[in-house]
C-alpha cells in the first residue's frame, strides 16, 4: 500500500471537505443504525404486547430517526457539490446513500402496516418473526461494515459475500414461514396478511443485498 | 512593429482554444476553479515558451525567409483561418494553419526548404500515433501506483492533484511547442530574436487562456470526462509528454490531435472502439485541409497585393 488513511500522506491528502464527507457518511450510518434499532425494538414490542401506545411512541421515534437520516444524507449531498471528489465518486456515493436509504424507508413502511392494519400474529409464528428480525439486523450490520470498509480500505468482498449469504438465510426462513402460514388453518385473508408482513420484513435483507451489490460494483469500478 | 499584431491575435486564439486540452478535464469536472486553471496555465505556458520555445522558431526559420510584411500576411491568414474554422466548429490546428501560410510566403520570397517541411509533416502524423503509444505505456503502471492508495478519498485526491500537476506540465509543453506558431514567422523574417519572440508569443497565448478559454474548456473537458477521471488523467499526461517531445525536436504540433491519439491508445488497451472513422477523417482534414486553406489564402493575398503594385 502506498499510503493509508491514517498515515502522514493520508492525512495530508484528505482535505477538510473530504473529511467532512467521510464524517458525514459515518454519522449517517449511525443514525440509520439507531433507526433500525428502534424499529427492531418496536417489532419486538408488537410481537410481545400487540398494538399499544408504547408501540406508537416507538413508531414515532423510528420515523424521527428516518427523517434525521434524510437530513444527514442531504447534508452530504450538498457538501459533495464542492470540489472534494471526482465526478464519478460523487455519483457512486450518491447512489450508495440512495440505496442505503431504503433500509430506514422499508422499516418505516413495515411499522406503518403494523400501525394501520394491527395484524394478529399467531403465537406459533412469533419465534420465526424474531429470527427474521435478527437475520435482518445482521445483514444491515454487515452492510454498514462494508460501507465503512469501502471508504477506509476498499477490501469489501468478504463482507459483501457475508451479506449475500445472510440474505439467502432470510429467503429460506421466509419460505419456511410461508409454508407454515399456508399449511395452517388461518382464514385465507389472514394468511395473505401474514404473507405480506413476512415479505415486507424479509425485503429488508433484500435491500441490504442491494447495498452490498452496489458497494461491490463501486469497489471493482475503482480498481484501475 | 504593427505587423506583430497578427501574431498576438493568433496567440490569443491559440490560448483560448488549446488550454482546454490541458485543463479542460479539471475545470469541467469542477476539480479546480477556472481562475486557478487560467493562472496556472498562463504561468506555465509563458515558462515553456521562454525556456524551450526557441527550437520551434528555428525550425520555422528553416522553412524559408521573407519580409516582415510577408510574415504579417502569413500569420494573419493563419489567424483568420483558425478563427473562422473554430467559429464553424470545424477541426483546426494552429500549427498546421501557420505552416501552410509560411510555405506560401516562402514560395513568393526565396525558397521553401522541402526537407524541413517533410520533417514537420512527419511529426504531424507522428503526434496522434506517439500519444497513443505513450498513453498505452503509461496507463497500467500509473494505475497500479494509484491502486496502492488504500482509501477512497485518498485515491480521489491523488488523481485530482495529479490532474493539476499534469495539466500544468501540459501547459508548459503547450507553451514550449506552440509558441513558434505565434511569432515564428517574425523570427523567419529576421525582425525578432527567437528568445524575445518566444516570450512575446507566450504572453499572447497566456492572454487567450485567461480571457477566453472557459467555454472551450467546458465543452472539450466535458467530452474527455465522459471517459472517466483516471483515463482523462492519462490522456492529459500522454498529450503533455508527446507535445513536449516535439517541442524538444522543434516541431510545433496539434495538441488536439495528441488528445485524440491518447484516447485512442486507451481504447486499444481496453479493447474498445473509442475513435470512429469520422474522427480519423477530421484528423486527416486537419493535416491536409487546414494548411491548404492558409496556403491558398496567403498565396491569393500576396498575388492580389503584388498585382496592385503594393510591395510585400
Amino acid at each position: 500500500m502506498l499510503f493509508d488513511k491514517d498515515s502522514f500522506l493520508g492525512r495530508l491528502f484528505a482535505n477538510e471537505e473530504t473529511r467532512r464527507i467521510h464524517q458525514g457518511i459515518l454519522d449517517y450510518l449511525e443514525v440509520v443504525d439507531k433507526c433500525l434499532d428502534t424499529f427492531e425494538e418496536a417489532v419486538h414490542l408488537y410481537l410481545e404486547e400487540g398494538f399499544s401506545s408504547k408501540f406508537e411512541d416507538m413508531d414515532k421515534k423510528t420515523h424521527s430517526y428516518e427523517s434525521a437520516a434524510d437530513d444527514k444524507r442531504r447534508e452530504i449531498e450538498l457538501t459533495m457539490y464542492g470540489r472534494a471528489l471526482l465526478p464519478e465518486s460523487r455519483g457512486d456515493i450518491l447512489g450508495l446513500l440512495e440505496s442505503y436509504d431504503k433500509l430506514p424507508g422499508t422499516s418505516e413502511g413495515l411499522l406503518a402496516i403494523l400501525l394501520v392494519e394491527k395484524p394478529k400474529i399467531p403465537q406459533w409464528l412469533k419465534e420465526d418473526f424474531v429470527s427474521l428480525l435478527d437475520i435482518n439486523r445482521r445483514a444491515a450490520a454487515k452492510s454498514k461494515e462494508a460501507m465503512i470498509a469501502l471508504m477506509e480500505h476498499e477490501h469489501v468482498k468478504a463482507l459483501t459475500d457475508e451479506v449475500d449469504s445472510i440474505e439467502s438465510e432470510s429467503d429460506k426462513l421466509q419460505m419456511a414461514m410461508l409454508h407454515k402460514v399456508f399449511d395452517s388453518d388461518l382464514e385465507l385473508s389472514h394468511k395473505y396478511q401474514m404473507k405480506s408482513l413476512i415479505s415486507k420484513l424479509g425485503s429488508l435483507s433484500d435491500r441490504c443485498e442491494d447495498v452490498a451489490n452496489r458497494i461491490e460494483i463501486v469497489a471493482v469500478k475503482r480498481k484501475i | 512593429m504593427w505587423q506583430l499584431s497578427a501574431g498576438l491575435f493568433l496567440g490569443w486564439s491559440l490560448g483560448a482554444n488549446d488550454a482546454a486540452n490541458v485543463f479542460g478535464t479539471a475545470v469541467a469536472s469542477r476539480i479546480i476553479r477556472f481562475r486557478t486553471a487560467a493562472v496556472l496555465g498562463a504561468i506555465f505556458i509563458i515558462a515553456g515558451a521562454y525556456l524551450e520555445g526557441a527550437a520551434g522558431m528555428e525550425t520555422y526559420s528553416s522553412l524559408g525567409h521573407y519580409s516582415l510584411n510577408m510574415a504579417f500576411i502569413a500569420t494573419f491568414a493563419a489567424a483568420l483561418t483558425v478563427t473562422f474554422m473554430t467559429y464553424l466548429g470545424l477541426p483546426v490546428s494552429t500549427s498546421q494553419a501557420i505552416v501552410g501560410a509560411m510555405v506560401a510566403a516562402g514560395l513568393f520570397s526565396s525558397h521553401v526548404n522541402w526537407g524541413s517541411l517533410g520533417k514537420v509533416a512527419a511529426c504531424w502524423v507522428g503526434t496522434p500515433i506517439g500519444a497513443a503509444i505513450i498513453s498505452m505505456l503509461v496507463y497500467r503502471p500509473l494505475g497500479a501506483l494509484i491502486n496502492r492508495v488504500g482509501f477512497f478519498f485518498g485515491r480521489d485526491r491523488l488523481i485530482m492533484i495529479l490532474l493539476v500537476i499534469f495539466g500544468s506540465y501540459g501547459a508548459y509543453a503547450l507553451g514550449a511547442n506552440n509558441v513558434a506558431n505565434v511569432t515564428g514567422a517574425f523570427v523567419a523574417s529576421g525582425v525578432m530574436a527567437p528568445q524575445l519572440a518566444a516570450t512575446v508569443g507566450g504572453i499572447a497565448i497566456a492572454l487567450g487562456v485567461v480571457s477566453y478559454s472557459y467555454k472551450v474548456m467546458m465543452t472539450v473537458g466535458g467530452g474527455i470526462v465522459a471517459l472517466d477521471s483516471y483515463s482523462a488523467l492519462v490522456v492529459v499526461l500522454a498529450e503533455a509528454i508527446t507535445v513536449h517531445i516535439y517541442a524538444m525536436v522543434g516541431v510545433p504540433v496539434s495538441t488536439s490531435q495528441a488528445v485524440v491519439g491518447a484516447v485512442l491508445g486507451i481504447g486499444i488497451l481496453k479493447g474498445v472502439q473509442s475513435v470512429n472513422g469520422s474522427t480519423l477523417l477530421r484528423i486527416v482534414l486537419g493535416w491536409v485541409g487546414t494548411p491548404l486553406i492558409t496556403f491558398i489564402l496567403t498565396l491569393g493575398t500576396v498575388y492580389v497585393l503584388k498585382t496592385m503594385g503594393i510591395g510585400v
